[in-house]
Protein backbone atom coordinates (compact mmCIF):
# COMPACT_ATOMS: atom_id res chain seq x y z
CA UNK A 1 0.00 0.00 0.00
CA UNK A 2 2.79 2.20 1.10
CA UNK A 3 4.91 1.12 -1.67
CA UNK A 4 2.08 2.08 -4.16
CA UNK A 5 1.37 5.19 -2.73
CA UNK A 6 4.78 6.63 -3.04
CA UNK A 7 5.05 5.25 -6.33
CA UNK A 8 2.07 7.18 -7.18
CA UNK A 9 3.87 10.13 -5.36
CA UNK A 10 6.80 9.41 -7.98
CA UNK A 11 4.76 9.36 -10.71
CA UNK A 12 2.98 12.40 -10.05
CA UNK A 13 6.20 14.40 -9.85
CA UNK A 14 7.44 12.86 -12.72
CA UNK A 15 4.74 14.11 -14.74
CA UNK A 16 3.74 17.51 -12.89
CA UNK A 17 5.76 20.19 -14.84
CA UNK A 18 4.53 18.42 -18.26
CA UNK A 19 0.80 18.77 -16.80
CA UNK A 20 1.79 22.08 -15.95
CA UNK A 21 2.92 23.36 -19.39
CA UNK A 22 -0.31 22.11 -20.35
CA UNK A 23 -2.21 23.58 -17.77
CA UNK A 24 -0.34 26.77 -19.21
CA UNK A 25 -1.78 26.31 -22.53
CA UNK A 26 -4.51 25.60 -21.97
CA UNK A 27 -5.25 28.85 -20.03
CA UNK A 28 -3.68 30.66 -23.06
CA UNK A 29 -6.27 28.70 -25.33
CA UNK A 30 -9.31 29.75 -23.13
CA UNK A 31 -7.77 33.11 -22.75
CA UNK A 32 -7.87 33.71 -26.51
CA UNK A 33 -11.20 31.89 -27.01
CA UNK A 34 -13.24 33.72 -24.72
CA UNK A 35 -11.11 37.11 -25.22
CA UNK A 36 -11.06 37.54 -29.33
CA UNK A 37 -13.60 39.74 -29.82
CA UNK A 38 -14.81 40.99 -33.76
CA UNK A 39 -14.63 44.90 -33.99
CA UNK A 40 -18.14 45.21 -35.76
CA UNK A 41 -19.36 43.63 -33.07
CA UNK A 42 -17.66 45.48 -30.38
CA UNK A 43 -19.12 48.36 -32.19
CA UNK A 44 -22.24 47.12 -31.97
CA UNK A 45 -22.28 46.53 -28.32
CA UNK A 46 -20.77 50.05 -27.50
CA UNK A 47 -23.61 51.25 -29.41
CA UNK A 48 -26.49 49.55 -27.55
CA UNK A 49 -24.38 50.29 -24.28
CA UNK A 50 -24.68 54.38 -25.20
CA UNK A 51 -27.60 54.60 -26.28
CA UNK A 52 -28.92 52.83 -23.16
CA UNK A 53 -30.74 50.39 -24.75
CA UNK A 54 -29.73 47.70 -21.62
CA UNK A 55 -32.82 46.71 -19.38
CA UNK A 56 -30.67 47.03 -16.64
CA UNK A 57 -28.69 50.55 -17.05
CA UNK A 58 -32.53 51.83 -17.51
CA UNK A 59 -33.95 50.17 -14.09
CA UNK A 60 -30.56 51.51 -12.85
CA UNK A 61 -30.86 54.95 -14.12
CA UNK A 62 -34.58 55.35 -13.22
CA UNK A 63 -33.76 54.44 -9.54
CA UNK A 64 -30.46 56.48 -9.06
CA UNK A 65 -32.80 59.74 -10.33
CA UNK A 66 -34.55 59.17 -7.15
CA UNK A 67 -31.77 58.97 -4.74
CA UNK A 68 -29.60 61.32 -3.60
CA UNK A 69 -26.45 60.54 -4.81
CA UNK A 70 -27.37 62.03 -8.27
CA UNK A 71 -28.56 65.71 -6.43
CA UNK A 72 -24.57 66.76 -7.27
CA UNK A 73 -22.13 66.39 -10.31
CA UNK A 74 -19.63 64.64 -7.95
CA UNK A 75 -22.20 62.11 -6.55
CA UNK A 76 -23.68 61.45 -10.19
CA UNK A 77 -20.03 61.03 -11.69
CA UNK A 78 -19.03 58.53 -9.06
CA UNK A 79 -21.93 56.57 -8.51
CA UNK A 80 -21.59 55.91 -12.73
CA UNK A 81 -17.64 55.12 -12.62
CA UNK A 82 -18.81 52.86 -9.61
CA UNK A 83 -21.28 51.41 -11.10
CA UNK A 84 -19.04 50.53 -14.12
CA UNK A 85 -17.12 48.52 -12.54
CA UNK A 86 -19.71 46.37 -10.83
CA UNK A 87 -21.63 46.06 -14.35
CA UNK A 88 -18.12 44.87 -16.20
CA UNK A 89 -17.33 42.39 -12.97
CA UNK A 90 -20.52 40.77 -12.90
CA UNK A 91 -20.91 40.25 -16.73
CA UNK A 92 -17.79 38.41 -16.68
CA UNK A 93 -18.80 36.32 -13.75
CA UNK A 94 -21.92 35.14 -14.90
CA UNK A 95 -19.71 34.55 -18.46
CA UNK A 96 -17.41 33.21 -17.04
CA UNK A 97 -19.20 30.70 -14.68
CA UNK A 98 -21.26 29.37 -17.65
CA UNK A 99 -19.28 26.78 -19.21
CA UNK A 100 -18.28 25.81 -15.25
CA UNK A 101 -21.60 25.18 -13.64
CA UNK A 102 -24.15 22.47 -14.34
CA UNK A 103 -27.34 24.44 -15.60
CA UNK A 104 -29.20 23.91 -12.49
CA UNK A 105 -26.18 25.72 -10.13
CA UNK A 106 -25.95 28.46 -13.03
CA UNK A 107 -28.49 31.16 -11.02
CA UNK A 108 -26.68 29.99 -7.47
CA UNK A 109 -23.44 30.05 -8.98
CA UNK A 110 -23.89 33.52 -10.21
CA UNK A 111 -25.94 34.95 -7.53
CA UNK A 112 -22.81 34.23 -4.72
CA UNK A 113 -20.38 35.54 -7.58
CA UNK A 114 -22.54 38.79 -7.74
CA UNK A 115 -22.94 38.98 -4.16
CA UNK A 116 -19.21 39.07 -3.53
CA UNK A 117 -18.84 41.91 -5.85
CA UNK A 118 -21.16 43.59 -4.54
CA UNK A 119 -20.57 43.26 -0.81
CA UNK A 120 -16.28 44.02 -1.86
CA UNK A 121 -17.86 47.29 -3.92
CA UNK A 122 -19.76 48.61 -1.06
CA UNK A 123 -16.89 48.03 1.40
CA UNK A 124 -14.31 49.86 -1.06
CA UNK A 125 -17.20 52.93 -1.35
CA UNK A 126 -17.38 53.08 2.18
CA UNK A 127 -13.50 53.04 2.74
CA UNK A 128 -12.17 55.40 0.28
CA UNK A 129 -15.54 57.76 -0.98
CA UNK A 130 -18.11 57.52 2.05
CA UNK A 131 -19.62 60.84 0.43
CA UNK A 132 -21.34 58.11 -1.95
CA UNK A 133 -22.99 55.28 0.16
CA UNK A 134 -26.44 56.49 -0.45
CA UNK A 135 -25.50 54.67 -3.94
CA UNK A 136 -24.62 51.34 -2.35
CA UNK A 137 -28.46 49.95 -3.03
CA UNK A 138 -28.14 50.62 -6.69
CA UNK A 139 -25.61 47.51 -6.81
CA UNK A 140 -28.36 44.97 -5.84
CA UNK A 141 -29.73 46.14 -8.99
CA UNK A 142 -27.55 44.48 -11.59
CA UNK A 143 -27.62 41.17 -10.22
CA UNK A 144 -31.24 41.19 -9.92
CA UNK A 145 -32.10 41.80 -13.41
CA UNK A 146 -29.29 39.41 -14.40
CA UNK A 147 -30.50 36.80 -12.35
CA UNK A 148 -34.26 37.02 -13.70
CA UNK A 149 -32.61 36.88 -17.51
CA UNK A 150 -31.22 34.14 -16.36
CA UNK A 151 -33.94 32.27 -15.12
CA UNK A 152 -35.91 33.01 -18.16
CA UNK A 153 -33.36 32.35 -20.95
CA UNK A 154 -31.42 29.49 -18.80
CA UNK A 155 -28.12 30.43 -19.60
CA UNK A 156 -26.48 33.53 -20.80
CA UNK A 157 -25.96 33.22 -24.72
CA UNK A 158 -22.96 30.70 -26.02
CA UNK A 159 -21.72 34.01 -28.22
CA UNK A 160 -21.55 35.82 -25.20
CA UNK A 161 -18.19 34.79 -24.40
CA UNK A 162 -16.32 36.31 -21.52
CA UNK A 163 -14.99 39.38 -23.83
CA UNK A 164 -18.06 40.43 -24.98
CA UNK A 165 -19.36 40.38 -21.79
CA UNK A 166 -16.83 42.70 -20.08
CA UNK A 167 -17.57 45.06 -23.22
CA UNK A 168 -21.16 44.98 -22.81
CA UNK A 169 -20.50 45.92 -19.47
CA UNK A 170 -18.22 48.52 -19.99
CA UNK A 171 -20.83 50.59 -22.71
CA UNK A 172 -23.21 50.03 -20.64
CA UNK A 173 -20.88 51.46 -17.50
CA UNK A 174 -20.50 54.28 -19.76
CA UNK A 175 -23.67 55.11 -21.39
CA UNK A 176 -25.14 54.83 -17.75
CA UNK A 177 -22.30 57.47 -16.32
CA UNK A 178 -22.70 59.77 -19.14
CA UNK A 179 -26.08 60.08 -18.70
CA UNK A 180 -26.06 60.73 -14.76
CA UNK A 181 -23.36 63.13 -14.85
CA UNK A 182 -25.55 65.32 -17.14
CA UNK A 183 -28.67 64.42 -15.05
CA UNK A 184 -27.07 65.28 -12.14
CA UNK A 185 -24.99 68.44 -13.42
CA UNK A 186 -28.36 69.81 -14.51
CA UNK A 187 -29.71 69.18 -11.21
CA UNK A 188 -26.99 70.76 -9.36
CA UNK A 189 -27.32 73.98 -11.69
CA UNK A 190 -30.84 74.55 -11.05
CA UNK A 191 -31.18 73.21 -7.50
CA UNK A 192 -28.28 74.64 -6.04
CA UNK A 193 -27.10 77.16 -8.74
CA UNK A 194 -23.23 75.69 -8.64
CA UNK A 195 -20.92 73.19 -10.60
CA UNK A 196 -18.94 71.14 -8.94
CA UNK A 197 -19.47 72.64 -5.56
CA UNK A 198 -18.26 76.37 -7.07
CA UNK A 199 -20.43 79.09 -7.28
CA UNK A 200 -21.28 80.64 -10.72
CA UNK A 201 -20.81 84.46 -11.58
CA UNK A 202 -24.08 85.49 -11.47
CA UNK A 203 -26.37 84.53 -8.91
CA UNK A 204 -29.30 82.38 -10.20
CA UNK A 205 -32.40 81.60 -8.33
CA UNK A 206 -32.41 78.23 -7.12
CA UNK A 207 -35.36 76.07 -8.56
CA UNK A 208 -36.02 73.87 -5.49
CA UNK A 209 -38.27 71.64 -7.92
CA UNK A 210 -34.77 70.47 -9.54
CA UNK A 211 -33.36 68.63 -6.47
CA UNK A 212 -36.05 67.26 -5.15
CA UNK A 213 -36.93 63.27 -6.20
CA UNK A 214 -39.57 64.33 -8.64
CA UNK A 215 -37.58 67.09 -10.59
CA UNK A 216 -35.08 64.30 -11.68
CA UNK A 217 -37.72 62.77 -13.26
CA UNK A 218 -39.08 65.38 -14.91
CA UNK A 219 -35.60 66.83 -15.78
CA UNK A 220 -34.73 62.83 -17.32
CA UNK A 221 -38.18 62.97 -19.67
CA UNK A 222 -37.74 66.40 -20.73
CA UNK A 223 -33.79 64.74 -21.56
CA UNK A 224 -34.89 62.01 -23.54
CA UNK A 225 -37.76 63.65 -25.42
CA UNK A 226 -34.90 66.27 -26.59
CA UNK A 227 -32.40 63.87 -27.22
CA UNK A 228 -35.08 61.50 -29.61
CA UNK A 229 -36.29 64.91 -31.19
CA UNK A 230 -32.66 65.66 -32.15
CA UNK A 231 -32.27 62.48 -33.49
CA UNK A 232 -34.93 62.30 -35.59
CA UNK A 233 -34.48 65.85 -36.65
CA UNK A 234 -31.19 64.16 -38.19
CA UNK A 235 -32.85 61.42 -39.49
CA UNK A 236 -35.26 63.15 -41.31
CA UNK A 237 -31.74 65.26 -42.77
CA UNK A 238 -30.14 62.21 -43.78
CA UNK A 239 -33.17 60.69 -45.65
CA UNK A 240 -33.96 62.88 -48.72
CA UNK B 1 -35.11 58.08 3.28
CA UNK B 2 -38.44 59.46 3.38
CA UNK B 3 -42.14 58.27 2.45
CA UNK B 4 -41.88 60.27 -0.58
CA UNK B 5 -38.57 58.42 -1.92
CA UNK B 6 -39.95 55.09 -1.64
CA UNK B 7 -43.08 56.07 -3.80
CA UNK B 8 -40.55 57.43 -6.10
CA UNK B 9 -38.37 54.24 -6.22
CA UNK B 10 -41.19 52.03 -6.73
CA UNK B 11 -42.82 54.28 -9.49
CA UNK B 12 -38.89 54.16 -11.11
CA UNK B 13 -39.15 50.41 -10.93
CA UNK B 14 -42.32 50.43 -12.43
CA UNK B 15 -41.58 52.54 -15.60
CA UNK B 16 -38.09 51.04 -16.15
CA UNK B 17 -39.82 47.52 -15.92
CA UNK B 18 -42.45 48.34 -18.56
CA UNK B 19 -40.03 50.01 -20.74
CA UNK B 20 -36.90 47.57 -20.55
CA UNK B 21 -36.73 44.64 -18.14
CA UNK B 22 -39.97 43.19 -19.09
CA UNK B 23 -39.69 43.49 -22.91
CA UNK B 24 -36.29 41.71 -22.64
CA UNK B 25 -37.48 39.34 -20.80
CA UNK B 26 -40.43 38.39 -22.65
CA UNK B 27 -42.78 38.67 -19.70
CA UNK B 28 -46.35 41.04 -19.92
CA UNK B 29 -45.70 44.45 -18.89
CA UNK B 30 -46.62 45.30 -15.55
CA UNK B 31 -48.98 48.65 -16.26
CA UNK B 32 -50.43 47.32 -19.62
CA UNK B 33 -53.18 44.56 -17.62
CA UNK B 34 -54.69 47.74 -15.60
CA UNK B 35 -56.13 47.39 -12.36
CA UNK B 36 -55.58 43.60 -11.47
CA UNK B 37 -51.83 42.62 -12.90
CA UNK B 38 -50.82 45.95 -10.35
CA UNK B 39 -52.81 44.55 -7.28
CA UNK B 40 -51.23 40.91 -8.11
CA UNK B 41 -47.80 42.63 -8.90
CA UNK B 42 -48.31 44.80 -5.64
CA UNK B 43 -49.50 41.89 -3.68
CA UNK B 44 -46.34 39.12 -4.51
CA UNK B 45 -44.07 42.47 -3.87
CA UNK B 46 -45.46 42.83 -0.31
CA UNK B 47 -45.79 39.16 0.34
CA UNK B 48 -41.83 38.41 -0.65
CA UNK B 49 -40.98 41.48 0.66
CA UNK B 50 -42.13 40.82 4.45
CA UNK B 51 -40.85 37.10 4.11
CA UNK B 52 -37.84 38.40 2.71
CA UNK B 53 -36.63 41.21 5.28
CA UNK B 54 -37.63 38.82 8.27
CA UNK B 55 -35.35 35.95 6.45
CA UNK B 56 -32.71 38.42 6.69
CA UNK B 57 -33.15 39.53 9.50
CA UNK B 58 -33.00 35.81 11.43
CA UNK B 59 -29.94 35.36 9.06
CA UNK B 60 -28.23 38.43 10.15
CA UNK B 61 -29.37 37.85 13.87
CA UNK B 62 -28.46 34.34 14.00
CA UNK B 63 -25.39 33.36 11.45
CA UNK B 64 -23.78 37.15 10.56
CA UNK B 65 -23.56 39.27 13.84
CA UNK B 66 -22.41 36.55 15.79
CA UNK B 67 -18.98 35.93 13.43
CA UNK B 68 -18.97 39.75 13.08
CA UNK B 69 -19.83 39.33 9.14
CA UNK B 70 -22.63 42.60 9.39
CA UNK B 71 -21.71 43.63 6.16
CA UNK B 72 -22.63 40.72 4.44
CA UNK B 73 -26.17 41.86 5.31
CA UNK B 74 -27.14 43.17 1.42
CA UNK B 75 -25.43 39.71 -0.30
CA UNK B 76 -27.63 37.47 1.77
CA UNK B 77 -30.45 39.70 1.40
CA UNK B 78 -30.06 38.97 -2.50
CA UNK B 79 -29.57 35.49 -1.94
CA UNK B 80 -32.61 35.23 0.00
CA UNK B 81 -35.02 37.22 -2.77
CA UNK B 82 -33.72 35.58 -5.45
CA UNK B 83 -34.15 32.04 -3.06
CA UNK B 84 -37.59 32.88 -2.27
CA UNK B 85 -38.76 33.83 -5.57
CA UNK B 86 -37.15 30.60 -7.37
CA UNK B 87 -38.53 28.80 -4.55
CA UNK B 88 -42.20 29.74 -4.80
CA UNK B 89 -42.23 29.61 -9.28
CA UNK B 90 -40.72 25.84 -8.41
CA UNK B 91 -43.76 25.24 -6.48
CA UNK B 92 -46.35 27.04 -8.34
CA UNK B 93 -45.25 25.07 -10.89
CA UNK B 94 -45.13 22.04 -8.99
CA UNK B 95 -48.53 22.10 -7.24
CA UNK B 96 -50.29 24.37 -9.28
CA UNK B 97 -49.92 23.88 -12.79
CA UNK B 98 -51.51 26.05 -15.40
CA UNK B 99 -53.58 27.43 -12.69
CA UNK B 100 -51.21 30.76 -11.24
CA UNK B 101 -49.84 31.62 -14.89
CA UNK B 102 -50.36 35.28 -14.27
CA UNK B 103 -49.26 35.30 -10.43
CA UNK B 104 -45.87 32.84 -12.06
CA UNK B 105 -45.12 35.78 -14.53
CA UNK B 106 -45.27 38.05 -12.49
CA UNK B 107 -42.55 36.94 -10.27
CA UNK B 108 -39.65 37.11 -12.13
CA UNK B 109 -40.11 41.27 -12.18
CA UNK B 110 -41.12 41.48 -8.46
CA UNK B 111 -37.97 39.62 -7.80
CA UNK B 112 -36.26 42.77 -9.18
CA UNK B 113 -38.58 45.39 -7.35
CA UNK B 114 -37.43 43.70 -3.85
CA UNK B 115 -34.04 43.99 -4.68
CA UNK B 116 -35.46 47.61 -5.25
CA UNK B 117 -37.31 48.65 -2.50
CA UNK B 118 -35.02 46.15 -0.11
CA UNK B 119 -31.89 47.66 -0.66
CA UNK B 120 -32.79 51.09 -0.15
CA UNK B 121 -34.56 49.51 3.03
CA UNK B 122 -31.49 48.05 4.56
CA UNK B 123 -29.24 51.29 3.79
CA UNK B 124 -32.07 53.39 4.99
CA UNK B 125 -32.64 51.79 8.51
CA UNK B 126 -31.06 52.94 11.71
CA UNK B 127 -31.63 49.85 13.97
CA UNK B 128 -32.03 46.17 13.27
CA UNK B 129 -34.91 44.01 15.15
CA UNK B 130 -37.34 41.24 13.97
CA UNK B 131 -40.72 43.95 14.51
CA UNK B 132 -38.96 46.33 12.68
CA UNK B 133 -38.09 44.23 9.40
CA UNK B 134 -41.67 43.29 9.57
CA UNK B 135 -43.46 46.84 9.84
CA UNK B 136 -40.67 48.44 7.01
CA UNK B 137 -41.13 45.15 4.61
CA UNK B 138 -44.84 45.06 4.61
CA UNK B 139 -45.52 48.82 4.59
CA UNK B 140 -42.72 49.27 1.75
CA UNK B 141 -44.99 46.51 0.14
CA UNK B 142 -47.86 47.92 0.71
CA UNK B 143 -46.59 51.22 -0.38
CA UNK B 144 -45.58 49.41 -3.45
CA UNK B 145 -49.17 48.05 -4.15
CA UNK B 146 -50.55 52.08 -3.95
CA UNK B 147 -48.18 53.18 -6.14
CA UNK B 148 -48.90 50.07 -8.55
CA UNK B 149 -52.92 50.97 -8.44
CA UNK B 150 -52.23 54.78 -9.04
CA UNK B 151 -49.99 54.65 -11.34
CA UNK B 152 -51.80 52.07 -13.76
CA UNK B 153 -54.79 54.25 -13.53
CA UNK B 154 -52.28 57.31 -14.56
CA UNK B 155 -51.11 55.30 -17.22
CA UNK B 156 -54.38 53.69 -18.61
CA UNK B 157 -55.44 57.68 -18.90
CA UNK B 158 -52.33 58.54 -21.31
CA UNK B 159 -53.58 55.96 -23.55
CA UNK B 160 -56.34 57.81 -24.75
CA UNK B 161 -53.93 61.08 -24.55
CA UNK B 162 -52.73 62.69 -27.73
CA UNK B 163 -48.81 62.81 -26.74
CA UNK B 164 -46.14 64.77 -28.66
CA UNK B 165 -44.20 61.83 -30.79
CA UNK B 166 -41.07 62.55 -29.16
CA UNK B 167 -42.75 62.40 -25.85
CA UNK B 168 -44.66 58.99 -26.67
CA UNK B 169 -43.56 56.01 -24.50
CA UNK B 170 -40.93 56.22 -21.70
CA UNK B 171 -40.38 59.68 -21.53
CA UNK B 172 -44.47 60.54 -20.91
CA UNK B 173 -43.99 57.65 -18.28
CA UNK B 174 -41.07 59.42 -16.55
CA UNK B 175 -42.74 62.78 -16.53
CA UNK B 176 -45.96 61.11 -15.48
CA UNK B 177 -43.91 59.64 -12.42
CA UNK B 178 -42.62 63.14 -11.70
CA UNK B 179 -45.96 64.49 -11.62
CA UNK B 180 -47.67 61.87 -9.22
CA UNK B 181 -44.66 62.17 -6.95
CA UNK B 182 -45.07 66.27 -7.38
CA UNK B 183 -48.50 65.76 -5.82
CA UNK B 184 -47.50 63.92 -2.52
CA UNK B 185 -44.50 65.58 -2.40
CA UNK B 186 -47.42 68.79 -2.35
CA UNK B 187 -48.91 67.22 1.19
CA UNK B 188 -45.88 68.24 2.74
CA UNK B 189 -45.48 72.00 1.56
CA UNK B 190 -43.00 72.00 -0.37
CA UNK B 191 -41.68 75.26 -2.01
CA UNK B 192 -41.02 75.07 -5.45
CA UNK B 193 -39.57 78.26 -5.99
Amino acid sequence: MKKEKTEGWTAFRQQAPARLRALGSAALRWLKASFSMEPGRVGRLFLRGLTLRNPAVLLLLLTATVLPCSAALPGGLGTGLSMTAVLVCTNLAGAVLRPLSSPALRIPCYLIAAAAILTAAGLVLQACFPGLTSCVPLFLLPAAVNAAMLARRGAFSRRFTPGYAAVDGLAAGIGFTIALSVLSALRELLGKGTIWGAALPDELPPVLLAAAPCGGFLLLACLAAMVRWVSERLERREKP
Amino acid sequence: MSIIQFFALSLAALVAEQFGVARRLGLPAPLDGGYRSALVMGLTVTVGLTVSMLLCWVVFAFLLAPFGAEYLEEAAFLLLGAGLAWLSSHFMTRFLPGRSERLRQSLPLSAVNWAVLGGALLAARSEVGPALALRSGLLAGMGFTVAALVFASVWERISYARVPRSFSGLPIAMAAAGLVVLTLLGFTGFPMW
